[in-house]
């Protein structure tokens, strides 16, 4: 048989039978548009993830109460992820003396000691309950990863003045707060000067209240007077923060008393975090591959059956091409080509509605996120291929069985086969 | 001089199971058949006729006994020299015609000249000239789906004989069709013989047998009879032409 008719024959077959052939095909398009779908939207996670890491600087240093840091390096027989989510901080605390101190540390370019707790805010007669911290402007403005949305940044000189994040001021309350309002803070007045940017690094400062310190501590009594939440610590470049780490661990080891391996508190560079994110992220591409590898195997599994039937129902029309002289040969590969030809469109269709069933995940996960966080949905032309590949590789597997078998039968069984 | 046979058997054996019931289809069946003869294999449903005929045809092997096709012994050739042989010397016409349903009527008849890898404008032209011969020149581009009972089997005949095989095998070629339609089928079968191809049918029914130039009467897997044509009996034809003699009647 030549090619050419080999071809020809294998589409008008497809056409002919084209309700049969779309069957076969919709089976083929389900399995690969979920693999596609599920591929693209793990590697869009990936990417987002990593986009708002990028948020973060590379050269900041959190200081925190308690000892948190054996988490880090997970010993022997330990799982990381346990313990980093488990492990919880030992009792210690972080003084103004510590901070001062700090701010001495050669390669340090600001340190902001804040003050942080739980108020209730009263505006338009509703009161909601969030997160306080008190800064010091002129060091919280040098720290900080997010820019101001509206109005200002909190400046040394104010007085009762607070800066909100953005959720703050557009989703807490029924009325929106715009800069200039005025705010009851545990039954404190202030003044809205600015209203931060939504979205940058983790988006915690989205639903913060900032304000100086000094009010920030009358409004929280039960904060020592002597005492900081925690510190954030600006490096002068982002080359030394290794160094900078260690000289600030030394300081706080001597003004605590403690050893090396004893601290009671904890330092976090976002480098730290990037590798605590980074077991989170493996984990998702872990998982995400996954449910690919389950949705392949169910749509490879449903391109075999689907090419199984069609072929099977078809062995009296082997026979009749056996019986006019069709070798054994020339009949696998009439079916071979159609079952490949099946899978590739099948194929091609699915990756085609895998990317646009992605789009429309991504949509739904971008909405149902509070922040602008967007899921980017890109083409991965390799997995593109690799599924089409794939989809035609799984069909010709598939239809060779049956089609085997229905040219290895004698020419009249094949003919009498119902 | 001793005629050259285009097909011998001898001592032709082909028994198969019906799920647990052993069925002796064939018990032993010896014949010759010449260039230019004009068969007919006649008998009772299950008598083995059709057996004998798919295996004359290389659709099927006997579980005994020796097939000769231009004195080549079918048993010695190979899969693959059997599907040659399938395609160039055999042209098969099956009772319930057995068209590819994808295929339009030309296009069914260039079927096995797709295998025998002949080109694309021979094998238009030699499909397009053998729907004509059997009388469907209007008809070559519809699909069997489209074409009555004896337009298929006139496209099956035409198919038969598009690679010019030397052997034309009708199995029931009229068992589907009405008697009006299997009369017209048949004449196009005489008129095949009568252009000097040898034709072999099997049929249960005396009219068409009749019409052949040798009649194999069948019975439990054997040939019991060999007649002439001209020799049926009187009491047959007598039978038969009252038979007819109804039939017309009953049309007009």
């Amino acid at each position: 048989m030549k090619l050419n008719d080999l071809f020809n024959l294998t589409f008008k077959t497809i056409f002919q039978r084209s309700t049969r052939s779309w069957l076969t095909i919709i089976g083929i398009v389900i399995g690969i548009a979920a693999v596609v779908a599920l591929n693209t939207l793990g590697q869009g996670l990936k990417v987002a993830v990593n986009l708002q890491l990028g948020f973060l600087g590379a050269d900041l240093i959190q200081i925190t109460a308690g000892k948190q840091s054996a988490s880090f390096q997970a010993g022997p027989g330990q799982n990381p992820l346990a313990s980093t989510f488990l492990n919880l901080p030992t009792a210690g605390v972080l003084t103004e003396n510590d901070l001062s101190a700090i701010k001495n540390i050669y390669g340090v370019k600001a340190a902001n000691g804040i003050v942080r707790g739980n108020v209730g805010i009263y505006y338009n007669e509703q009161i909601f309950t969030t997160t306080l911290n008190g800064v010091e402007p002129s060091e919280w403005v040098e720290v900080i990863n997010y820019e101001i949305g509206e109005g200002r940044l909190l400046q040394d000189y104010d007085t009762y003045v607070a800066v909100i994040g953005n959720a703050v001021a557009k989703e807490f309350f029924s009325k929106e707060i715009r800069v200039g309002d005025s705010i009851i803070i545990e039954g404190v007045s202030f003044r809205v000067a600015g209203i931060i940017k939504s979205g940058a690094g983790f988006g915690l400062q989205d639903s913060y209240i900032f304000v100086p310190k000094e009010q920030a501590r009358r409004l929280l009594p039960d904060i020592g007077s002597n005492l900081v939440s925690s510190i954030e610590v600006k490096v002068v470049d982002s080359t030394i923060i290794d160094e900078v780490e260690e000289a600030i661990a030394q300081r706080l080891r001597t003004l605590h008393h403690v050893s090396e391996g004893n601290e009671d508190f904890t330092l976090t560079s976002s480098k730290t975090i990037q590798e605590r994110v980074n077991i989170v992220i493996s984990m998702i591409t872990i998982f995400v591959s996954g449910i690919a590898g389950i949705a392949l195997i169910v749509g490879g599994v449903g391109i075999m059956n689907t090419m199984y039937m069609s072929i099977m129902e078809r062995t009296r029309e082997i026979g009749i091409m056996k019986a006019v002289g069709a070798k054994s040969r020339d009949v696998l590969l009439l079916f071979i080509t159609e079952a490949g030809i099946i899978g590739f469109i099948g194929g091609m269709i699915g990756v085609f509605f895998g990317f646009v069933g992605a789009l429309i995940g991504a949509e739904i996960i971008s909405v149902n996120l509070t922040s602008n966080i967007r899921l980017p949905v890109d083409i991965y032309p390799d997995m593109m291929m690799l599924s089409i590949l794939f989809a035609s590789g799984v069909g010709i597997v598939a239809g060779y069985l049956p089609a085997k078998r229905a040219s290895d039968l004698n020419p009249i069984d094949a003919l009498r086969y119902e | 001089m001793e005629k050259e046979a285009v097909i011998e058997v001898r001592d032709l054996r082909k028994t198969y199971y019906l799920g647990q019931t052993k069925v002796h289809a064939l018990r032993g069946v010896d014949f010759k058949i010449y260039k230019g003869d004009f068969v007919s294999i006649v008998g009772p449903s299950g008598c083995g006729k059709s057996t004998i005929m798919h295996i004359l045809g290389l659709l099927d092997t006997p579980t005994s006994g020796d097939i000769f096709i231009n004195g080549q012994k079918a048993s010695d050739l190979s899969d693959e020299e059997l599907t040659f042989l399938r395609n160039k010397n055999i042209g098969f016409v099956f009772q319930f015609f057995f068209l590819s349903p994808y295929l339009s009527a030309v296009e069914n008849v260039q079927l096995p000249m797709i295998f025998s890898n002949k080109s694309e404008n021979e094998r238009k032209k030699k499909a397009e000239e053998l729907l004509k011969k059997t009388g469907l020149s209007d008809r070559m581009h519809h699909l069997p789906n489209q074409l009555s009972g004896g337009q298929r089997q006139r496209v099956a005949i035409a198919r038969a004989l598009s690679n010019n095989p030397t052997l034309i095998l009708a199995d029931e070629p009229t068992g589907n069709l009405d008697s009006e339609t299997g009369r017209e089928i048949l004449e196009v079968f005489k008129e095949l013989w009568n252009q000097g191809n040898t034709v072999v049918i099997v049929t249960h029914d005396e009219y068409v047998a009749k019409k052949a130039k040798r009649i194999f009467r069948m019975l439990d897997g054997k040939i019991i009879s060999e007649v002439k044509g001209e020799e049926l009996d009187r009491k047959v034809i007598k039978e038969l032409d009252t038979q007819n003699h109804k039939k017309k009647k009953g049309v007009k």
